[in-house]
Order: structure tokens, then sequence, then C-alpha cells
């Protein structure tokens, strides 16, 4: 539920970093699995993850689609209105952007998740 | 910015070129991760920012960004480079691994701060006075100043951290007037308008009634993202249908707005809400009517 708004981290006496307490926690969550079905905000940031690892770039409609279309469907339906005003103001990408250096964008991205702690 | 905010890079474009200064397209930029991926991978997340602020460095040139997620991950990359220990030196590995390498030399700048700082309320006022068109003008409007998170916390570097005045400057140097409201620096929900849709459309609709009880015509915004959140918080919905209505413009919409540059030009079109450009216009012809010559 942390928007990470870092209200907390400024008005903590002790200077403590909440927010960035909040995603370790989140890290942790996801490597651990420790997520309920109904609580699915982590398969958010991974889809986020997953697109940017393969294209550099966002693509908006690919999240989406890949978070609601079988998890949410219904509230995908109700977004059909707000989708159709995107494609009409020409603001939602069908076709995915990339960055050009693709090869030398996977090497820098496989290198930093091996990485990870 | 290619995508969703279309119409902001557009009013970025339109209104760097009226003022003379070049804007050079950072080359194969990536996305820096914003608040998503650093929930699931640090480094990963640091790497992605720091690729960005390698690839500006050999220009020597500053790194200006409209969005304030991206200028927290640029400047908290840079700021663990400089300071150095084992993620400065696992960000260094990662980019190695690239062919990247990164000194730590890049500044990073948020519009905003940018426009006031570098270009000057004075540049821009000149610009504003000078012009003759004056259908576009601001003058008689109340326009509500929306920071949103990220640009002043948890850094307070472009401005103070709880009462920032920079959009406030910049809306006075257009002749507007400023709509002041408590929820300034108050968060729009971000990623949650997606995730928490019941959470993020209050988060976003308080906003957007504190600027109203502040009698606002306009609200401007710092952030792309948080201009998304506050049109989806007013889109097919009642509260805010008809007259109650808030066109949400981003700062350099603003601006372009006011030096005469044509709405479609500034992207106007392509936000959420329909006839946001029509909107203005009425709004000015209401306000305004001295100003436009009429």
């Amino acid at each position: 539920m942390c928007s990470s708004c870092y209200e907390c981290t400024v008005k903590c006496p002790a200077q403590i970093k909440i927010t960035e307490i909040m995603y370790a926690l989140k890290r942790k969550s996801v490597r651990e699995g420790l997520v309920t079905r109904d609580a699915d905000v982590h398969r958010f940031y991974k889809l986020f993850t997953d697109i940017v690892c393969k294209y550099g770039r966002m693509n908006e409609m690919m999240l989406i689609m890949r978070y609601m279309m079988f998890n949410h469907p219904v509230d995908l339906a109700l977004q059909m209105p707000v989708g159709m005003r995107m494609f009409s103001t020409g603001t939602l990408q069908i076709q995915p952007h990339k960055v050009r250096n693709q090869d030398s964008f996977n090497k820098i991205v496989q290198k930093a998740l091996s990485l990870e702690e | 910015m290619k995508g969703t905010s279309r119409g902001y890079e557009e009013s970025v474009l339109a209104v760097f070129s009226k003022l003379g200064i070049t804007l050079e397209e950072l080359p194969d930029w990536n996305c820096c991760g914003s608040t998503s991926v650093i929930a699931v991978n640090k480094v990963l997340a640091m790497v992605l920012a720091a690729r960005n602020l390698a690839l500006a460095e050999p220009s020597g040139l500053q790194l200006l960004t409209p969005c304030p997620s991206c200028w927290l991950e640029l400047t908290k990359a840079n700021n663990v480079i400089k300071e150095g220990g084992k993620l400065a030196e696992k960000m260094k590995e990662a980019l190695a691994a690239g062919g990247l390498t990164y000194k730590g030399t890049t500044t990073v700048r948020h519009l905003v701060e940018f426009l006031v700082n570098e270009v000057g309320v004075e540049k821009i006022k000149q610009y504003v006075n000078n012009q003759k068109y004056v259908g576009n003008a601001l003058t008689g409007l109340r326009i509500a100043p929306y920071y949103g998170c990220q640009i002043v916390r948890p850094y307070a570097e472009l401005d103070d951290g709880y009462n920032p005045q920079n959009m406030e400057k910049l809306i006075e140097a257009l002749g507007a007037e400023v709509a002041q409201f408590e929820l300034k620096t108050a968060c729009c929900s971000g990623a949650l308008m997606a995730t928490r849709k019941n959470v993020g459309l209050e988060m976003s609709k308080q906003i957007l009634r504190n600027t109203k009880e502040a009698k606002a015509d306009i609200v401007v915004s710092a952030c792309p993202l948080c201009q998304l959140n506050l049109e989806l918080a007013q889109f097919g919905n009642s509260e805010f249908a008809g007259k109650n209505e808030l066109p949400i413009l981003s700062i350099t919409q603003m601006l372009g707005l006011a030096m005469g540059i044509p709405p479609r030009e500034l992207g106007l079109p392509r936000s959420i809400l329909p006839g946001v450009g029509k909107r203005i216009t009425d709004m000015q012809k209401q306000k305004a009517p001295a100003a436009i010559g009429g």
C-alpha cells in the first residue's frame, strides 16, 4: 500500500529511511513469496520490471493487459472507456518502444541481476 | 513521455524551442525504473538509472528530466556512485558488462527548478509580456500549483521541502493568480491508481477537492503521473463533470499557453479529459475579457 511518497522518511524524528525499508520489505515479500492471492501488487512490480528488462522502456498497454486481463477482468472491462480515449489520443502505444543497443543493455541487465544481494 | 505523457513531451519541446534552448534527447535512454523496479531488485533499479547517467556523461551536458520520479532515481543513483561502497561497485560492474563507464560527473536537473533557476522568471516574463497574440493569456485565471511528493521528498534540493515556491513563481510570472492549497505536496497515489484503484481515486480526489476549495480554475502539475492520475480521478466522474471539471496542465503546457503557443502544439488534445483546450479558452473569455481585447 506504500506509494513511496516519502512523507514518513521526512517526518521521522530519528531520521530512519522508512521508505527504503518499505522497498526492502517489498523485495523480500516478492523473493520469499509472502503474498496473498488478493494482494497482488507484487505482480504489478514484477511485470513492470520484466517489461523494462526486455525492452528498456515501458509499454503501458502491455503492463495493464498482463496485470489485469486474467486476474482482474471486470476491472479491466471497466477501464475500457479510458483505454478507448487513450487510443484515440495516440497516448496508448501498441508497439513497444525499445532501446537500440539491445546487446549492451541485455548484458548490463543480466549482470545487475546476478549481483543482486 | 512517448506514451501516456506524450502531450507533456510535445509541450516541453514547443516551449524550449520558443525560449531558444536546444534540447538533445538522451540517445538510447532507458526507463529509470521509477518506484516499481526498486520494489523487486535494488541493484537493477540503481543500474537502470546509472545507465542514463553514464550515457549522458561524455557530452558534458546537464541531464534535464521533466519527471520527479526519474529525477529522484537518477539523483539517488548519482549519490550512491559518489559515496562509493559495495552497491556503487556493483553498479559499475554491471555497466562495464555492457561496455559503459560512469565517473560520477553528470548533473541531474528537474524541469521546474531549471525553468526558475536557469532560464529565470524575468526571461519568461519577457516572453509573456511581448505577446502580441493574447488569446491564450492566463491573466484573471486562478491556477493551483500541485507539486506532488517526489519533487520535494526525500531530497529538498530543488525547493523548500515543506512549502515549495518554484511553481508559484512561474504562475505569477505568467500573470495568473496562485490558488494556494494545503495539499500541494500530498501524494496523488502514484502506481496505486492501477493496483489499488479505490485508494488511488480517493487520494487524487481529495487533492482535487482541496484545489476547488481554493477556487482554482486550473491545476498545474510538476509530474506526468500526477497529471494522469488527477485526470483519471475526474474521467467519467459526475463530481467533476461539466463546470466542475478541472483542467490539469503540465508546467510547460501552462507556460506555452501564456507564451501564445497554440493548444494543439502543446499536446492539450492528448489529455484524458476531452476538450481541455476549449475549456480553457472559454474560461479566458469569461474571466479576462480585457486581456483578450474583447
